[in-house]
């Protein structure tokens, strides 16, 4: 049955409709519509419910128990090498400068590594068994060893892309294809955010010291088809995170009220006469936007965190466009009820020069991601914060040069809090790392999607958007939940 | 109702028709009885304005009643050759149906003998009446109109109050029979009035342990030791809008735990008359059972459209947040923190219309002060309370004795110290406790970890000694539809930074 759950974000869906099928339809929603604020007195009255609008989720309740509330993604874009970091492999050391088994990549999608002989490239990085859980770690990511017994690994995620932005797009929105939403879009559309003084979808971007990296287009935190409220807004990690927040000479808040009261009740004729729901986004991001002029200085002022904390991240100066102080600022947006976090890093796309220019983006993350997952612990928050460090896709056992080129087939990741079990791996690669083992423990893109959205006890079968006449969701017609992850 | 189709058979199919028809002599008569009523009282001159019946109205009327109940008892004899009722129920409602049609026809006989007819005529009410109250048992199953009786009511047509007796005194759990105390209760609740002793249809009865065994006319029911062999499970497991789906459509469902009760039980074998305790049950299950057998009877009344409307109209007052929390029951997670010191000990305690229903309260931030925390002593059902960074004290905590069922604490940057954590050893499920930035010290933090360590290896011990073989499985899944991810947790105590 399809219940016009909220009259805005139906609207389009109600235009679509046929006169015949509006006719035959109506009788049966009202009363839908009158035994289903019964059991979700949110249907009805959406509006006196929410002043200003507020979104509270398209879900009226979850569909089965939650543990999560917010996501904080590490994004550590370019694809990070798994043989460098969490999946240990001594057989390719072993064959290592030796021709690549023909067995392994006869017919499989290269990127630059076409029409070359393909010979195996061991690591030069040693690992270690960490924590009780004795997880294999890099010796790369020292503080991350540390956390060993916090973080689920997981090393058999693969892929379909193959290339940067369409892949970055299908692990953002499950699809390469453009237009669709992007998970933190899904979240809020979904669950809708705790916090009205911030977006409820908030991205920062960091990069590595060379400035070759690749760039990370904006449609990776849009919306899509779904109404442009719910897309991500990027906050400036160097200097003010939003510029212009502050009233111009002259103006005083009452002023400032009056002035967007006004700009509302306008928008709100246009809205009537045009139905459009973009129209109700304006209106919500001017009523954000004066709100953020207070939320914003309150948290971007670091007066009240302890040095012992900037030295746990490592953050030498606040705002001054680290990984390091955006991980500060992370957790000082999950406290204030922002849904989903996405920290982007460049710079881990090691073509060439793979020994010396990891270790250096391993310097730059490593500290302040262990440092990001330590303080949500002694904080209570790790507990309903899940948090995902890794990137769009992996590096081939193939080298390429001195490094390395992109593979799809297998790469690694790790998971910590929102009800996952800490100090677990999961899944694993064939002996050369080339491609991931199907033991039940395989994780595709979308399985890795079906399983966050699990986390917040969504179905991911079942949040779903009616959009030129066919119900998108975020796992499109796959994904399976890995349920071993959760505690 | 069967895998093959059912053979046609006019018989059986008029013969359904038969709860439907019944209706019409009943309404006849009953409106015969109000026209005669009416034609007596019109004899007294305050009343002459009423009519009267006239004899040939009197004749149609009979006539009509006299057919329709004939017919009623040929589709009722009929229905009683095929729909798989309990016989001896069935043959007396037979026999006073025959008696009350042939009644209706002396009647309509008689109606012209004057002295004879108010006699006869009020005889065949009676006996309708109790016909009719004979054949709504069979569908509705005994007790089906006392049951919501109000106590003076009772008093008064002196019928003893049956129901409050009729339930002893729920065993604890160790000594709950498995089959008895546990599954026996949910298949009364929910399959006995169509497979009972009254009605047992598909040749099925589900009130006793025997019976259960016995199965139906296809078979057993419960494929012992595996329940996918199951018949019982696969039928409750199906769509609700097939056919073969069980109970049927309109009918009470089961609820998500009574459905992992039954699953449980298939699974470990069906065990018959053998004490919980000396079973492997999941926690999970544990759990269910547990709240069953009466561990907060105020809980199960809660009622989830309700509880929910209640919710609604507090977050439209204020801005605190709630949301349901669980696919079907009532259980809420309430969020104060984005209200911040906005958010008192007043605000607090207009939270008690859902207060039982609140299963995640976060209150961080808020200034929330101990006086304010006795509100969360109607919180039973609490499992992750967040207090952080309010000035709450040591005296504050006492308000969370009774909370059993708190599994998470945050009490960091408060004024809590040693002294004030002592009392969360009452907390049998305590498992995260966060005081990071107060005075709690790691010493004290250890001594209540062991405590709580050893109160669950005491109840552990307890169980062995009613032979639990194996530990319970904390890791244990239950896979319910795929949809159920919680899982309880036994894990050590996390100590503090």
């Amino acid at each position: 049955m399809n219940l016009p759950t909220d009259p805005r974000v139906f609207r389009e869906q109600q235009l679509a409709w046929s006169r015949r099928t509006f006719l035959g339809k109506s009788a049966q929603a009202l009363g839908a519509l009158a035994l289903g604020s019964l059991i979700n007195p949110r249907l009805l009255g959406a509006q006196e419910a929410a002043p200003g609008g507020r979104w509270m989720g398209i879900l009226p309740s979850p569909n089965f128990a939650p543990r999560a509330k917010r996501v904080i993604h590490l994004y550590m874009a370019g694809g990070p090498s798994h043989l460098e970091t969490f999946d240990y492999k001594p057989e390719l050391n072993r064959i290592h400068g030796q021709p690549f088994p023909s067995s392994f990549t006869n017919g499989q999608q290269l990127a630059q590594l076409q029409n070359t002989t393909l010979l195996a490239r061991g690591s030069s990085f040693n690992f270690s068994r960490c924590g009780v859980s004795g997880q294999m770690i890099s010796d790369l990511l020292p503080y991350t060893q540390q956390i060993a017994d916090d973080i689920c690994i997981i090393r058999s995620l693969h892929t379909e892309q193959i290339n940067h932005d369409p892949a970055h797009a299908f692990m953002n929105a499950g699809s390469m294809v453009k237009g669709r939403p992007s998970m933190g879009s899904w979240l809020l559309y979904g669950l809708g955010a705790e916090t009205e003084n911030l977006p409820g979808f908030v991205v920062l971007m960091s990069r590595g010291p060379s400035g070759g990296e690749q760039p990370v287009s904006a449609r990776q935190w849009s919306a899509g088809f779904l109404p442009s409220r719910f897309q991500g807004v990027q906050f400036q990690s160097k200097g003010v995170p939003v510029h212009y927040v502050g009233n111009p000479d002259g103006v005083c808040q009452s002023t400032q009220r009056q002035v967007i009261d006004e700009i509302a009740r306008l928008n709100g004729f246009h809205e009537e006469e045009t139905l459009d729901p973009e129209v109700q986004t304006r209106i919500a991001q001017y009523e954000l936007a004066f709100k953020m002029q207070s939320s914003v200085p309150d948290l971007t002022d670091l007066s009240n965190e302890p040095d012992s904390i900037r030295e746990m991240y490592g953050v030498k100066e606040i705002g001054d466009g680290s990984f390091a102080s955006n991980c500060l600022v992370a957790r000082r947006l999950a406290e204030r009820g922002v849904r989903f976090i996405q920290l982007y890093h460049r710079g881990w796309d090691q073509h060439g020069n793979l020994d010396t220019d990891i270790k250096e983006v391993c310097r730059r993350t490593d500290q302040a991601s262990a440092a990001l997952v330590k303080d949500l612990k002694q904080r209570g928050m790790l507990e309903d914060t899940l948090v995902l460090w890794g990137g769009e896709f992996g590096r081939t056992p193939m080298g390429q040069g001195s490094g390395r080129d992109h593979h799809i087939n297998a790469f690694s990741a790790w998971l910590a809090g929102g009800g996952i079990r800490g100090g677990l791996t999961w899944g694993s690669t064939d002996e050369l790392g080339y491609r991931y083992i199907d033991d039940g423990q395989q994780m595709h893109v979308h399985d890795l999607h079906a399983t966050m959205l699990a986390a917040f006890g969504i179905n991911h079968e079942k949040l779903t958007y009616r959009f030129q006449g066919r119900d998108f969701r975020l796992t499109d017609v796959h994904g399976n939940i890995a349920h071993g992850l959760f505690a | 109702m069967t895998g093959q189709p059912p053979a046609e058979d006019l018989g059986a199919f008029l013969g359904r028709f038969h709860p439907l028809w019944v209706h019409l002599p009943i309404g006849i008569l009953v409106l015969l009885a109000i026209l005669e009523a009416a034609s007596l009282a019109a004899r007294a001159r305050p009343l002459a304005w009423l009519p009267s019946i006239s004899r040939g109205q009197r004749s149609l009327i009979l006539a009509l009643a006299a057919a329709f109940a004939s017919v009623s008892a040929a589709l009722g004899w009929a229905l009683a050759h095929d729909g798989d009722y309990d016989l001896a129920h069935v043959s007396s409602h037979q026999w006073l149906g025959v008696a009350a049609a042939a009644a209706t026809v002396l009647v309509l006989a008689v109606h012209r003998v004057r002295w004879l007819y108010p006699v006869a005529f009020v005889s065949s009410l009676i006996l309708m009446a109790v016909a009719a109250h004979a054949g709504a048992t069979l569908t509705h199953g005994s007790g089906y109109l006392t049951a919501h009786m109000p106590a003076f009511v009772g008093k008064w047509l002196g019928i003893p109050p049956t129901k409050p007796v009729e339930k002893p005194k729920a065993p604890d759990y160790a000594r709950a029979m498995a089959y008895a105390d546990v599954v026996q209760p949910i298949l009364k609740d929910r399959c006995e009035s169509c497979h009972g002793a009254e009605k047992s249809n598909g040749g099925l009865r589900l009130d006793t342990l025997e019976f259960l065994a016995k199965g139906g006319k296809h078979g057993p029911v419960v494929g012992a030791g595996d329940p996918s062999k199951s018949t019982l499970l696969a039928r409750i497991d199906l769509p609700p809008e097939t056919k073969e789906h069980m109970p049927p459509k309109g009918k009470p469902q089961l609820s998500e735990d009574e459905l992992t009760v039954l699953e449980w039980w298939a699974s470990a074998g069906a065990p018959r008359e053998k004490p919980m305790a000396s079973l492997e049950v999941p926690e999970q299950v544990a759990e269910i059972v547990q709240t069953r057998l009466g561990g907060a009877p105020a809980e199960l009344m809660l009622a989830r459209g309700p509880t929910l409307l209640a919710a609604e109209r507090l977050s439209r007052g204020s801005s605190v947040l709630i949301r349901p929390i669980s696919p079907d029951g009532p259980w809420l997670d309430v969020n104060a923190r984005p209200l911040g010191k906005a958010f008192g000990d007043k605000e607090l305690a207009a939270l008690a219309p859902i207060a039982p229903a609140i299963e995640w309260l976060d209150l961080g931030g808020t200034s929330v002060t101990d006086a304010g925390l006795a509100a969360l002593g109607a919180m039973h059902h609490l499992v992750r309370l967040h207090l952080d960074q309010c000035p709450v004290t040591d005296s504050g905590l006492a308000a969370l004795k009774g909370l059993k069922r708190i599994e998470y604490l945050n009490l960091r940057a408060t004024a809590v110290t040693d002294r004030g954590i002592g009392v969360l050893s009452a907390l049998p499920r305590l498992r995260s406790l966060y005081v990071w930035q107060t005075a709690v010290t790691p010493a004290a933090m250890k001594a209540l970890g062991d405590t709580l360590t050893n109160q669950r290896k005491i109840s552990r011990m307890e169980a062995e000694q009613a032979e639990l073989a194996r530990q319970i499985d904390a890791e244990r899944f239950h896979g319910n539809t795929g949809e159920t991810l919680r899982t309880a947790a036994t894990k050590p105590n996390e100590s503090p930074k």
